[in-house]
């Protein structure tokens, strides 16, 4: 059994334009202490994704579908039961550390209300313990920048801390959404360094959500490729990106090779990632591929395993290019 | 849809028209929109209405209970008015003051806050010191000089409470101007060779009407407490003029012998001071911009 | 040479003293080229553009726009830097103001400028459509709102707004950083389409190596306030010499295939 295991998970949204469907009907699975990539652009639903399985999803979402971690349904527990998962076997570091911590409470105790509120910790030994973390994410001088407070740390030192906070309680499973973008490129590559090391020697699942398949590709061994709230393509890393089978996964991988070499006009996706309240009918990529067929628009392609190549490890796509079994 | 799947809604929906929509949906806000046009037809109204003329005494009626029968439907007052037409010629003073004296001190005050805010430096502690003084004045020493040099005047309550709020106007638009003057499209103005006048008058003051309107609503009713504050001093509309205040003022003191002086009054002038209290709130919320961003 | 910069040196008031934001900087832009600017947080960058567009007063130096010093005082002299110079901002939706229609943003730069330069009322109507469709766009999106349209969308009006009064002189402070990557390539492709139509001189300010890449020939490495490194992109690129550029260049995430 896998650790986690989502299965025809839907969101949506009503509004005054009508239902939003943020997520699709998406499945997949995560093995224990395995790494997932999720890469998606604008209105792919990659961050509700993961709000979905953190129970964080505003108030009016309507969710479906199945969410299990180790084997215990997610979806439908109450907030009590969530509250009791969250910090101890599931944790997220968000895009932006500042909104994520309190502005008001030292760093040391923010860490330490972790370990009070889920080890039972005494405040005493919290404190001691916090110390240490701070100082495995790379925080120097952690006895005394405990005291400090967010806005003292620059912003790749407040991820560190975030890092430091979710893994506090080595939780079964950690989503990153976007972890790394608001910082700068220097700081981005020690900071995806830390957030792998710190999840092996815990042996935490790790959820990556980039808009950067580079970033990805480094880090995750599984890569899967979301689109206008549905999967496109998903598999080992390795595979996904040396066979890419989704002509979006295809175009995107021309993008990024083209921005790092060649000459003359890039080669470009036409078009704009979909309006959801507006969305095409069938695959919610056909209007933007350039290899369409005629009932691209009509009818969803599911996801399917890839043939074409040899040794297939659970490579799937859902593209009506691929046949069905 | 079209070909590269670019949404295809017909025409532009602009900020003010989600606004709009997303009041429309508010109860309380709605139904206090239509109780004030109610309130605001029927003062407007209330000469063709009324059976009575408001002034007419008649000393052999004098405080007679409301009936239906006797055609004094809100019954009369100590010299035999009738409290229904008085109520609504009140009305007309009352709701007149909070709008001319709002709309003037919205005039000067955003013109003030807005160039105040965008200005910055020299022109703006200049102008802001200017309304840090006024603001250290008492008012009611203000309005006793007003009335000394220039009488008892009807005119001058609008000036005098328009000459006092304007100042909350200007510092709240201000602080939304200096909110506003380091947004983007604010640069690109500069840059595209608008002058300070034309970027004051067609960006910053557009993009903080929303906030302005709110404030107006709440100004409103604050203004027409005033007014009835000056009728309870002997300072405010002489008779025959009168207004929700000066009635509720004189109805308190008959209140033990004949309530309904000061009921009736009292009913419109608190009903119209929630109905703008409501509204401003449902236009706050409408109004707020995040509802604009993402449509969850 | 259409932008000369030079000893340009400006700092910040800030609470524990002053933060010198660019110090002693100085590069020229010729006619028809793309100088990049890299750097990460804090180096600069965006503070160097926003002098350059005379948005911001310098503490000592000088920017030349076409030979002449940019003023900021004189409505006169801002008319006249109107027509040579326009920049294009970071965020695409803030950068249009959220009650004019679109048709009304596009106007605004026509309608502003000087007298003799201004179109007739007649012209304005055709002149928009062209802008609309130089920057690749439908005839349609002239009567909606800012809001209603998407970042890449929000981009390509602020382009064609900046080109309204066809300047010589493009500023482009990280045009590309809030729009995906896919809507990115487009902008860039729109970019290098129109530079050579028009003859744009560009200063790109980028913090995003990738991007500048396709897009420069000159390129700038700031650090700190500081020019660490200038030259020829490719060069700089395929042989950094300073340890800054070096390290950046390193830490750039990459596909990797395992």
């Amino acid at each position: 059994m896998s650790l986690l295991e989502v299965s025809h998970l839907k969101v949506s949204y009503p509004t005054r334009d009508g239902v939003i469907d943020v997520v699709r009907d998406l499945s997949f699975e995560l093995d224990e202490a395995d790494s997932l990539g999720i890469a998606g652009e604008s209105g792919s639903g990659k961050s509700q994704t993961a709000l979905a399985i953190m129970g964080l999803l505003a108030a009016n979402a309507r969710v479906s579908g199945s969410i299990r971690l180790d084997g215990l349904e997610l979806i439908g527990e109450s907030e009590r039961g969530l509250d009791r998962l969250r910090g101890k076997s599931l944790a997220m570091v968000f895009q932006d550390p500042m909104s994520a911590l309190n502005p008001y409470m030292t760093v040391g105790r923010q860490i330490g209300e972790v370990l009070e509120l889920h080890q039972g910790m005494s405040a005493d030994e919290a404190a001691k313990r916090s110390c240490e973390l701070l100082q495995m994410t790379g925080i120097d001088e952690p006895g005394r920048r405990s005291k400090a407070y967010p806005h003292q740390f620059s912003g790749g030192q407040r991820q560190r801390i975030l890092i430091a906070m979710a893994l506090a309680c080595g939780p079964r499973l950690l989503i990153a959404d976007e972890p790394t973008t608001a910082l700068d490129v220097t700081v981005q590559k020690k900071i995806l360094e830390l957030l792998r090391s710190r999840c092996r020697e815990t042996g935490t699942a790790l959820i990556l959500i980039s808009h950067d398949l580079a970033v990805l590709s480094g880090m995750c061994r599984n890569l899967m490729i979301m689109y206008g709230g549905m999967e496109m393509e998903r598999g080992p890393s390795q595979r996904v990106l040396l066979h890419a089978t989704h002509p979006y996964t295809a175009a995107l991988l021309r993008t990024l090779e083209d921005l790092h070499g060649g000459t003359g006009p890039l080669s470009v996706i036409p078009g704009e990632p979909p309006d959801l309240r507006n969305p095409p009918g069938g695959c919610p990529f056909n209007p933007r591929c350039s290899e369409v067929l005629t009932h691209c628009n009509k009818e969803i392609p599911r996801p399917r395993p890839v043939r074409r190549i040899e040794g297939t490890q659970s490579h799937w796509v859902a593209c009506h290019l691929e046949p069905e079994e | 849809m079209n070909k590269h799947g670019a949404n295809d809604t017909v025409g532009g929906r602009s900020l003010w028209q989600n606004a709009g929509e997303r009041l429309r949906r508010n109860k309380a806000a709605m139904f206090s929109l239509w109780l004030l046009l109610f309130f605001v037809v029927l003062v407007v109204a209330g000469p063709w209405l009324a059976q009575h003329d408001y002034t007419q005494t008649n000393l052999s009626l004098g405080s007679t209970a409301p009936s239906l029968a006797g055609g004094h439907w809100f019954g009369t007052d100590a010299l035999g008015r009738d409290v229904l037409a008085r109520t609504l010629a009140g009305g007309r003073i009352s709701l007149l003051v909070g709008l001319v004296a709002t709309l003037v001190s919205l005039l000067i005050g955003v013109f003030w806050g807005a160039v105040a805010g965008y200005c910055g430096g020299r022109v703006d502690a200049l102008m802001m010191r200017f309304v840090d003084t006024l603001y250290a004045m008492p008012f009611m020493f203000f309005v006793i000089l007003l009335m000394v040099v220039f009488g008892r005047n009807i005119l001058l309550i609008f000036v005098a409470i328009g000459a006092i709020n304007w100042l909350d106007m200007a510092r709240i638009v201000r602080g939304q101007t200096i909110g506003l003057r380091h947004r983007e499209f604010i640069q690109a103005a500069t840059l595209m060779g608008a002058g300070t006048l034309t970027i004051i008058v067609r960006h910053v003051i557009p993009n903080l009407l929303g906030v302005v309107v709110v404030y107006v609503t709440l100004t409103i009713p604050q203004v027409m407490l005033v007014e009835s504050f000056l009728s309870y001093l002997g300072l405010g509309v002489q008779e025959p003029f009168t207004s929700w205040g000066a009635l509720v003022n004189q109805g308190a003191l008959e209140m033990e012998t004949a309530p309904w002086l000061l009921v009736f009054p009292a009913l419109f002038l608190a009903g119209t001071l929630f109905c703008f209290n409501f509204i401003g709130d449902g236009l706050r919320d409408a109004l707020d911009a995040k509802s604009d961003e993402d449509g969850w | 040479m259409v932008l000369k910069v030079a000893n340009l040196h400006v700092s910040y008031q800030r609470s524990g003293g002053s933060f010198v934001a660019l110090e002693d900087v100085g590069f020229e832009l010729i006619r028809g080229q793309t100088l990049a600017v890299v750097g990460e947080s804090g180096s600069g960058k965006s503070t160097l553009a926003y002098a350059c567009a005379g948005l911001l007063a310098p503490e000592r130096g000088s920017v030349e726009l076409l030979g002449r010093p940019l003023a900021r005082r004189r409505a006169k002299d801002l008319k006249w830097q109107a027509q040579h110079l326009q920049m294009v901002f970071q965020d695409p939706l803030s950068s249009l103001n959220p009650r004019q229609t679109i048709a009304r943003s596009l106007a605004e730069p026509l309608l502003s400028a000087a007298r003799d330069a201004r179109p007739a009322a007649g012209e304005i109507s055709k002149r928009l459509a062209s802008l609309i469709a130089q920057v690749g766009l439908r005839p349609d999106i002239a009567n909606r709102y800012p809001h209603e349209l998407s970042g890449g969308q929000c981009q390509r009006v602020a382009i064609a707004r900046a080109l309204a009064n066809r300047p010589e002189v493009l500023i482009c402070d990280e045009p590309v950083s809030a729009l995906d990557i896919s809507v990115q390539a487009q902008v860039i492709n729109l970019l290098l389409d129109l530079q050579q139509k028009l003859e744009l001189s560009i200063l790109f300010i980028a913090h995003d190596l990738g991007v500048v890449r396709r897009i420069a020939s000159q390129l700038i490495v700031m650090h700190e306030g500081r020019i660490v490194e200038r030259g020829p992109a490719r060069q700089i690129l395929s042989e950094p010499q300073h340890p800054y550029t070096q390290n950046l260049l390193a830490s750039e995430a990459r596909l990797d295939f395992g």
